[in-house]
Order: C-alpha cells, then structure tokens, then sequence
C-alpha cells in the first residue's frame, strides 16, 4: 500500500471562516491580507464563495505533475510521499511552469528583482516534523482533512455513498490528469466556483514524453541516413565527374 | 552636368544615412534604457507578462526567429550533404541569419528569463523529460555549431588559410549535426504546448504541434533568406540567377504543400473543421494566418506569370515571412488569450527591447557581409 499523503476537502462541511487561508499565511510568514479573490505570490490558498457555500483552491500535488515535467532544470519534482516541491536554487525562471499547470497554480513573483516561483508546499517542515499541515490543523469542522491518500479517496467515496443527495458524484482529483495528492469533494460541479477542472484523465506529462522518447533513435537514425546521403551524393558527383573527364579525353583523341 | 548629378546623390545618401543613424541610435538609446530598466526594476513593473499569461512578445520573437534561422541548416545540409552544388551562392547567406538569428533570440532569452543569472543551470541540472532542456541543449550545441560555420568565411576573409581548410574538412560534419540538432528543437518548440492540450485553443491545439512546427520552419527559413538575398542584391549586385530563382521557389512549393498536407491530416485526425465555424474570433485568426503562410504564396508560385520568376519568389516569400510570424503569434499569445479570457499587450520596454535587438540584427548582418566573404556570388567560382 501507497503511502503517499494526501488532503481531503469536502466543500459541503466548509463553512467559510477562511481559517486555513489565515493559518496557512501565518505558517510561511507571508505578507498581505488573507483570502484575497485570487492566488498570488504571497497566497498559497483561498476559499471561493459562490452563494452562500465554499470551496477552496491550492495546488492539488498532482501524482504525475506537468509542472514537473515540464521544468527544465528540475526545480520542481514530485516528493515519495507526495508533496510537489520547489527548488529555487535551481529555478531559471522560464516560467514553462505556469504555462503547463492544467490547474493554474503557480504564481509568480512578477514585482520582484530576482522572482521565484511560488505555491502550496504542503507545509513540508511541519510534515518533516510528523505534524500536518497548517490548513488541515485548524480546519475547525474537518473540512480539509489530512492523511494518507488511499484511506481519504475511501472516505470520499464512502460519502458520496452514504450521502448520494448531499454531493455531486465525482471525486475531484481522483482521476483529472491522472489524480493528484488533494482530493475535493462537493455539492455541486467545482468549475462553478472559477476552479479550472482538467478533462483529460491521462497524466499531462505522458503527453510530451511519447516526442522526447525519440530523441536517441532521431539522433542514431538521422546520423547514419546523413552520412548515408553524404557518401550516395558524393559518389554520383564523382562519377559524374569522371565520366565527363573521360569524355572528353575521349574526344580529344579524335 | 554629370558632376553635379554625382554630388547631389552623394549628399542625397548623406542625409538619409544620416537620417538611418539617427533612427538606429534612438531605438538603441531606448532600447538600452528600457534594458536597464528591465534589469533593475524586474519583469512586473517593465512588461504586462502576468500569471494569466506568462509569455509574451519575446517569446514569440524567439519561436519566429528560430523558425527563420531554419535556412542554415537547410541550406548547409542540402551543398555540404547532399552535394547540390548549384545552391553554393546560398549557404553563406543561410549561415549568417542563422548565426545571428541565433544569437539574437538568446539575446531576447536572457531578457525573458526571470533569473537571467541561471542560464547556464541547464548544463548541470538535468530534466530528459522537459522539451525545454531539450532545446535548451540543442541551441547551445548548434550555436556552437553555426559559430564554427561562420567561421569559414570569416578565416577566408582574414586570410587564415590553414584555420579555414582545417574547418573545411569538417563542413559535412557540421552540417549533419545541424540537421540533427535542429530537427530535435524546430519541433520541441511545438512540443512545448503539447502538454497544454485545454489551454492553447483547440485550434491550434494538437498532439502533432511538434511535427507542424517541424514543417512549417522551413518555409519561414527559405522564404526569409530569399527576402535577405533580394535585400543584399542592393549592394552586393545580382545573386538570384533565373537557376536560383527556381530552386528556391519550387522549394519552397515544396515545403509549402507539405505543411498543407499536414495540416489537413491534423485537422481531419483532430475532429476540428467545426472550430472554423463556431468562433469568427479564432476563425480569423486562424484564417489569415494559413492565407498568409500557404495559400497566397502557394497561388502565386503557380501562377503561369509569375512562377519562377523574382518577383514571384519575392511576393510570395514576403506574405510566406508574415504567415510563419502570424502562425507562431496565435500558438503563443492569440491562442492563450482567447482560451483564457486574458489580454495582454507588450509594454514599451517590451517593444524597445525587440526593437533593439532587431537593429542590432540589422547592424550585424550588415556588418559581417562587408567585413566577409558572404554574398559575393562570383567568389565561388
């Protein structure tokens, strides 16, 4: 069994006290005011209202990340047990990212010098230290609730089941894009409250890599075929050559 | 009467080289200030780049020069490997947009990149599944390569024989490594959206970008030297011969019917003939930008008047030039935009900045013809 962690959010035990977008401000000692109408640089996390009911966006820690896949250098990679990380020692700043999210996550630090990019990191110090993260710590009705993946995808299916009125039957991030750590659970379709929900079912990065596979055979193949022409070529250039050569010699003679 | 005539053209050139100095230098002065400000102040306050839409003006600069660039590793391939020995008068030529092409959209790179100071992160840190590492390789390995290309000429025209015929055993050489090099990131720069399948408008969307961006380089690359071979003969006098003429024109008929070709596949593969009809917006975009690129340069290669004929070959690689520009706009910024409900339009700086680099293109390209054997077609007899 999988061990990879994961968080739960149910968006009809949410009650919009924004709690999370708070505590996840003072976890990583981010400026401005919480809950803002979108992410930014300084907001990892938001809860979205649309009449009078909540749902929360921030990076769902894709199983098989585009972000990932997509980063040239390697500065964001998907963690054993789950979180998608940053490393901004090794970040170039080409931003491949953000355009690859299907989720639109990542922001970038547009104001700065020297930006970074920035996300939810699902507060890996505290998971480093055992504890959960800061969003699920001090949900105060279990609305965002942490644990390993496998056992919250079982309760989620378990309360669409027992309570099949009270949800839209889909399991958020189960499936999209090959599923991901952050699983969202709701009364009704989660695109209604602006969150971009992918279509594709199959992992982005898969997308790419069936092209990046044929790098070596390109490489191979087109270096024999190139020196295959190369000689070919020459060689009816030459006996072209020789026979013009001949020729005329021949004519000469006469 | 004659004297007199002689002396007003000179003071005629005068001015209006005067008058291209002073042009040159406020878009160099501009372009430096709005470096400094780039570089000072970061890519917020200078640009309208945001997280709804983080490439812009320079990156499609870069797709579109690159897809220019094409020609030197067309042309080289097609003299030093295939031995056609007819187009010798184009592969000087070829190399140098390339070199500069090249260099230039490096140049607009370090502008773009957030941490310009980690450009050289690539080389050590490594990631086989990201297209971007990839072309981040092949272009530094094939500038290495048209560096050594251009090489040629320049060693010719210093009068460094021994270097230039060291080089010259290794032209076939060069020239593969190119083809290879390039086929790799012509396409990846397609295959960059490839992983974009619900944010790039469907559209312009497709699994096979990698192989439409592949086919559709070439034509930016032999119609954008044939402009610069029309622009030389200016000053160098007269390089397109009828023979040129109508290598390069059925070249580029050539390149064009594969694209089309292609392009009908995609769209029949892709299910996407509705998306002409369902939204005038994209429908127009897309539009202009195929009769622009294929048709009109394709009607007039056909044309009993024109076909192969200067200006035939000129038109249509104009509108051709214009067609692959608009192409690489919609995958970059229209495409995005009308997906995503954004908007976005450079800033100065933005433009000033591209605009400088173009002079500077300008400027070299000018520079290393007059100083190298480049475009003087009777030095290869």
């Amino acid at each position: 069994m999988s061990l990879e962690v994961g968080i739960l959010f149910d968006s009809t035990l949410c009650i919009g006290c924004k709690a999370c977008s708070i505590a996840c401000k003072q976890s990583h000692n981010l400026p401005g005011e919480p809950n803002p109408d979108e992410l930014d640089a300084e907001t990892f996390t938001i809860v979205k209202e649309k009449d009078g009911i909540f749902c929360r966006n921030f990076c769902r820690h894709c199983l098989e990340p585009a972000c990932a896949s997509a980063c040239p250098v390697g500065a964001l990679h998907k963690t054993s047990h789950g979180p998608v990380l940053y490393d901004s020692a090794k970040c170039i700043g080409c931003r491949y990212c953000i355009v690859a999210c299907p989720y639109n996550i990542p922001r970038y630090q547009w104001s700065k010098q020297s930006p970074l990019v920035r996300k939810c990191d699902f507060c890996k110090e505290l998971l480093a230290q055992g504890k959960e993260p800061a969003c699920a710590n001090v949900c105060p009705t279990g609305a965002t609730k942490f644990g390993i993946r496998e056992d919250l995808l079982a309760e989620a299916r378990e309360r669409l089941k027992s309570k099949p009125d009270a949800y839209f039957q889909h399991i958020f991030g189960e499936k999209e894009v090959g599923g991901s750590s952050v699983l969202i659970i709701s009364a009704q379709h989660i695109s209604e409250f602006g969150i971009p929900v992918p279509k594709i079912t199959s992992p982005l990065p898969d997308l790419t890599a069936s092209y990046l596979n044929k790098v070596p055979a390109i490489v191979a193949g087109g270096g024999l075929f190139l020196a295959g022409i190369w000689w070919l070529t020459r060689r009816k250039n030459q006996v072209k050559k020789d026979e013009r050569q001949s020729e005329q010699k021949k004519n000469s003679r006469e | 009467m004659n004297a007199n005539q002689s002396k007003r053209k000179i003071a005629e050139n005068k001015s209006r080289s005067l008058l291209a100095i002073a042009l040159f230098s406020a878009i160099i002065l501009a372009g430096v200030y709005a470096s400094w400000l780039r570089f000072s102040q970061g890519l917020g306050l200078t640009t309208n780049l945001s997280d709804k839409l983080p490439w812009g003006l320079w990156v499609w600069l870069d797709l579109g020069i690159i897809a220019f660039s094409s020609c030197g590793f067309i042309f080289c391939a097609a003299y030093f490997v295939f031995h056609i020995e007819s187009i010798k008068p184009l592969v000087r030529p070829a190399v140098l947009i390339a070199f500069i092409g090249y260099t230039m959209a490096g140049l607009l790179l370090i502008y773009d990149l957030g941490l310009p100071q980690h450009f050289w992160h690539p080389i050590t840190m490594w990631n086989f599944h990201s297209p971007m590492f990839e072309i981040s390789w092949c272009l530094m390995l094939y500038a290495t390569v048209l560096a050594l290309e251009i090489t040629i000429p320049v060693t010719e025209g210093l009068g460094l024989f021994s270097l230039n015929s060291f080089l010259h055993k290794f032209c076939a050489v060069l020239a593969s490594a190119g083809v290879i090099l390039s086929l790799l990131h012509q396409s990846s720069f397609g295959t960059l959206f490839v992983i974009t399948p619900e944010k790039l408008h469907p559209i312009w969307y497709s699994t096979w970008l990698p192989y439409l961006f592949l086919f559709s380089a070439p034509i930016g690359g032999i119609s954008f030297l044939s402009i610069l071979l029309f622009l030389a003969e200016y000053r160098a006098g007269k390089i397109l011969n009828s023979n040129l003429v109508k290598i390069l024109s059925r070249a580029l008929s050539v390149v064009l019917v594969f694209y089309l070709a292609l392009l009908i596949a995609d769209f029949f593969k892709n299910h996407k003939w509705h998306l002409l009809i369902q939204e005038p917006k994209v429908a127009g975009w897309f539009s202009l930008e195929i009769l622009f690129t294929i048709f009109l340069p394709l009607i007039i290669l056909r044309l009993p008047r024109l076909k192969d004929q200067r200006f035939g070959l000129f038109l249509s690689s104009f509108l051709a030039v214009f067609g692959i520009a608009l192409n690489r706009l919609n995958v970059v910024v229209i495409g995005y935009i009308l997906e995503n409900k954004t908007f976005y339009i450079p800033t100065w700086q933005e433009w000033s900045i591209a605009l400088m680099v173009f002079i500077f293109s300008v400027l070299f390209i000018q520079l290393i013809a007059r100083l190298f054997p480049i475009f003087q077609a009777n030095a290869y007899k």
